[in-house]
C-alpha cells in the first residue's frame, strides 16, 4: 500500500457494556490500510458486532484509542460520528437491510440521501445506483417494487449496493451472508468483493464461515486480537 | 431535516391501515371544534342581525332575554300581554318617534304569527339598518289580509291572491283551525336572512277576531251550539276598534341618547308591570348564558382531540419497537438520532396535519349539505365561506398540540436509537 496511514487503528482497546462486569471486547492492536479486504473469523458471541461498533463509530471505547481515517472517534461529538459515518462508511447487516416503505432504488440511495458526499462521489446517484444494481443482477423491473418484495439474497445485494454507492472508503459486512444459500453467497460475495475492488473500498467482513475468506487479502482471527 | 419529511410521509403511508383511525378521530374532532366555531358565528349574526334601529323593546315584565327571543326570534315561552293603554302612553311618550305594536301567539302550519300595523313594514330595520322590502304585493290595508315571509312563502308555496286558514295557539290541534276566517295573501316579503321570513303578518283586529272566535266573550253563551252566524267571514269582520292587548311594543325613539331615560320612565310606569330592554344589551346577556355551554362544548371538543392525540401517541410507540430494525438501517447510513427523533415527530406532524385537514374538508361539505336544512328549520345562513381568524387559531393550535405530542414517540426513538446502535435488541 501506498498510502501508509491506516484507515482504521484500534489500540488497546477495550469495552465494557453499562451494567455489566467483564470486557465485551479487548483489542490490542488492530490496523486496516485503505482498500484492504480483511476477513475477520470468530464464533457467535465473540464480540464480533462490538468490534464492528467500534470500528464505526457507533460505540467509543473506554479505554484505548479507536481512530477512522486519522481521527479519534472519541474526540468527535455524536453528531460528527453519525455524519462521518454517513460520509465514509458502507455498512452491510446480517438480514433486514432493507427499509420495507421504500422502493429498491430508493434503498439503494438512502445513504445518499443523509450525506451530500457520498451523493457528489457517485456523480450522478441515481444513474450509478441502477449501474450497480444491473451489475448485480437486479433489473430495471425491480427498481420501483418495495424492498419487502424482493428474495433475501436479492435484498442483501441491495444493501451491498447501498453500503457501496458513492464510493465509501470503509464497507464493513456484518454476517451477511448468514441467510443465504450456497448459490447466492457465491454470487453475493462476488458482488461485494469485485464492487469494493472498483470503488477501491477497504471492506471489513465478519463470518463465522471460513469458507467465506477466499477472495480477502488478509484473515483476522477476533480471538487473537486480544493478545 | 429535508431527507425526514419523505421518509416520514412514506413510512406513515406504509402503515395507513393502523394509522387512518388515528386520522379519523382527530379528523372527527376538528370537524366538532371547527363546526362548532362555524355554527356559533353563524348563529350570533343571524341573531345580531334579526333587529336593528329598534331602541328599545317594551313589554311586559319578565327576563329581558325572554322577552328579546319571544318578541324578536319567536322563541320559547310566550311573555305576558300588556295593555293597550300602556301602548297608548309609550306612543305618546314626548321621546318617542315611533311605536309598533306586535301581537304573537298564534301560528300557521309552524310559522309564526305577527299581528301589528302597517308601520312596522316602515319601521323595522334588520342587518345593517335595512328596511323590509316587497317582492311582490303590498302590506294589508284591512282585515283578514296577510303579508308573508319569504320562507313561507316558498316553502308552502304560497303566492298572492292565495287563501290560507290560521290556527290559535301553535296549530298542533286540529280544532284549533280557524277554518272559518281565511285570509288573503297580498304581500311577500323578500328575503332577509331573519325571523321576518318564517312569519305571517297580519293586521291586530285580524287577531282578536281571531281570538274572539276561537274563546267566545265572556257573558256570551257559555255552553250549547254557537250562534249560527258567530265566526262567518263577513259578520266576524272586527270592528275597527283597537285591541285590548298586544305581546310587545317597538320603540325608536327621537334621539338615542334619551335610551336609558325612557327605559327608567318604563319601569316607573304606574299602569302595569312594565319593562324596555335594549335589543343588543339583551343579545349580550343571552350570549353570556350561551357562552357557559358553549365553552363546555369547546371543552368537549378539545378533550375528543386530546383523545385523538393520545390514540396517535400510543399507536406510533406501540409499532416503534418493531421499528428498532429501521432505526438502526437509518443509523448504519449516517442518521443522527435527531434524525430518527425527527422522522417519528414529522410522522405524527403529519397524521395531525391529515386529520386537520379532512377534518376541515369534512366541515365544509357538511356545511354544504346542511345549510339548506338549517336554512329551513331554524332560518340560520350557515354560510360557506374561507375559516375566519378563530378557527385558523384552532387549526394552528391543534397542529401545534400534534407537534408537540410527537416529540414523545420522538424521544422514545432517539433514546432506542442510542442505546441500539446498530445492533437493535429485539
Amino acid at each position: 500500500m501506498a498510502n501508509q496511514l491506516p484507515l482504521v487503528a484500534l489500540r488497546d482497546v477495550s469495552f465494557r457494556w453499562p451494567r455489566t462486569s467483564g470486557d465485551a471486547l479487548r483489542v490490542a492492536r488492530f490496523d486496516l490500510a485503505p482498500g484492504e479486504r480483511v476477513f475477520v473469523r470468530g464464533p457467535s458471541g465473540s464480540g464480533k458486532s462490538t468490534l464492528l461498533s467500534l470500528v464505526a463509530g457507533i460505540l467509543v471505547a473506554r479505554e484505548g484509542s479507536a481512530s477512522f481515517m486519522g481521527r479519534e472517534w472519541s474526540t468527535m461529538s455524536g453528531a460528527r460520528r453519525d455524519a462521518c459515518r454517513g460520509d465514509h462508511i458502507g455498512y452491510v447487516f446480517q438480514q433486514f437491510n432493507l427499509l420495507p416503505y421504500l422502493s429498491v432504488l430508493d434503498n439503494a440511495l438512502l445513504a445518499c440521501r443523509f450525506s451530500p458526499r457520498r451523493a457528489e462521489r457517485a456523480g450522478e446517484p441515481k444513474r450509478e445506483a441502477e449501474r450497480l444494481l444491473a451489475r448485480a443482477g437486479l433489473g430495471a423491473e425491480l427498481w420501483t417494487r418495495k424492498a419487502t418484495e424482493l428474495s433475501v439474497g436479492q435484498q442483501q445485494r441491495v444493501a451491498a449496493v447501498r453500503a457501496l454507492l458513492g464510493r465509501p472508503e470503509l464497507v464493513i459486512a456484518d454476517e451477511p451472508t448468514s441467510a443465504l444459500d450456497e448459490e447466492l453467497r457465491d454470487a453475493f460475495m462476488r458482488v461485494l468483493v469485485d464492487d469494493c475492488a472498483e470503488a477501491g473500498s477497504a471492506l471489513l467482513f465478519v463470518s463465522h464461515d471460513p469458507r467465506l475468506a477466499a477472495g480477502f487479502q488478509r484473515v483476522v482471527d477476533i480471538r487473537e486480537l486480544a493478545a | 431535516m429535508k431527507p425526514m419529511l419523505g421518509m416520514a410521509a412514506r413510512s406513515a403511508w406504509n402503515r395507513r391501515f393502523a394509522l387512518s383511525l388515528v386520522v379519523i378521530s382527530i379528523a372527527l374532532s376538528t370537524f366538532l371544534l371547527l363546526g362548532m366555531e362555524r355554527v356559533r358565528k353563524d348563529m350570533r349574526a343571524h341573531f345580531s342581525n334579526a333587529v336593528s334601529g329598534t331602541d328599545l323593546i317594551v313589554g311586559a315584565r319578565a327576563g329581558s332575554v325572554q322577552l328579546l327571543l319571544y318578541s324578536v326570534f319567536r322563541i320559547g315561552a310566550a311573555s305576558n300581554n300588556i295593555r293597550w293603554a300602556s301602548v297608548e302612553a309609550v306612543a305618546k311618550h314626548p321621546q318617542v318617534a315611533w311605536a309598533v305594536p306586535i301581537s304573537l301567539g298564534d301560528s300557521h302550519r309552524g310559522f309564526a304569527v305577527v299581528a301589528t300595523t302597517t308601520e312596522y313594514f316602515g319601521r323595522f330595520r334588520y342587518g345593517d339598518r335595512q328596511a323590509l322590502a316587497f317582492s311582490s304585493g303590498q302590506a294589508f290595508g284591512k282585515p283578514f289580509e296577510a303579508v308573508l315571509g319569504a320562507d313561507v312563502a316558498a316553502s308552502l308555496g304560497y303566492k298572492l291572491g292565495d287563501r290560507i286558514v290560521l290556527a290559535h295557539g301553535d296549530g298542533a290541534l286540529e280544532e284549533n283551525d280557524h277554518a272559518k276566517n281565511p285570509f288573503t295573501v297580498v304581500g311577500v316579503l323578500a328575503r332577509t336572512g331573519t325571523p321576518v321570513d318564517r312569519s305571517v303578518h297580519i293586521d291586530l283586529p285580524s287577531m282578536d277576531a281571531l281570538h274572539a272566535e276561537a274563546a267566545p266573550a265572556p257573558g256570551g253563551p257559555s255552553f250549547g251550539p254557537l250562534p249560527p252566524n258567530a265566526g262567518t267571514a263577513p259578520a266576524a269582520a272586527p270592528a275597527n276598534s283597537p285591541p285590548k292587548s298586544v305581546t310587545a311594543v317597538l320603540v325608536g325613539l327621537k334621539s338615542r341618547a334619551a335610551v336609558f331615560s325612557m327605559q327608567r320612565w318604563v319601569a316607573d310606569y304606574r299602569g302595569e308591570p312594565l319593562q324596555a330592554l335594549l335589543p343588543g344589551v339583551a343579545l349580550d346577556e343571552l350570549w353570556e348564558l350561551v357562552g357557559i355551554a358553549e365553552r363546555s362544548l369547546l371543552a368537549m371538543g378539545a378533550m375528543v382531540f386530546v383523545v385523538g392525540l393520545a390514540g396517535m401517541v400510543a399507536v406510533i410507540l406501540a409499532g416503534l419497537d418493531e421499528r428498532r430494525r429501521e432505526l438502526a438501517i437509518l443509523r448504519a447510513v449516517g442518521a443522527a438520532p435527531r434524525h430518527v427523533m425527527a422522522l417519528l415527530a414529522l410522522e405524527s406532524a403529519l397524521i395531525t396535519l391529515g386529520g386537520v385537514l379532512l377534518g376541515i374538508v369534512a366541515t365544509y361539505g357538511v356545511t354544504v349539505l346542511a345549510s339548506g336544512w338549517a336554512q329551513s328549520r331554524f332560518g340560520i345562513a350557515l354560510r360557506l365561506e374561507p375559516p375566519a381568524a378563530g378557527e385558523w387559531t384552532v387549526v394552528g393550535a391543534m397542529l401545534a398540540a400534534g407537534l408537540l405530542a410527537g416529540l414523545l414517540p420522538g424521544l422514545r426513538a432517539y433514546r432506542l436509537s442510542l442505546a441500539d446502535g446498530l445492533s437493535p435488541r429485539i
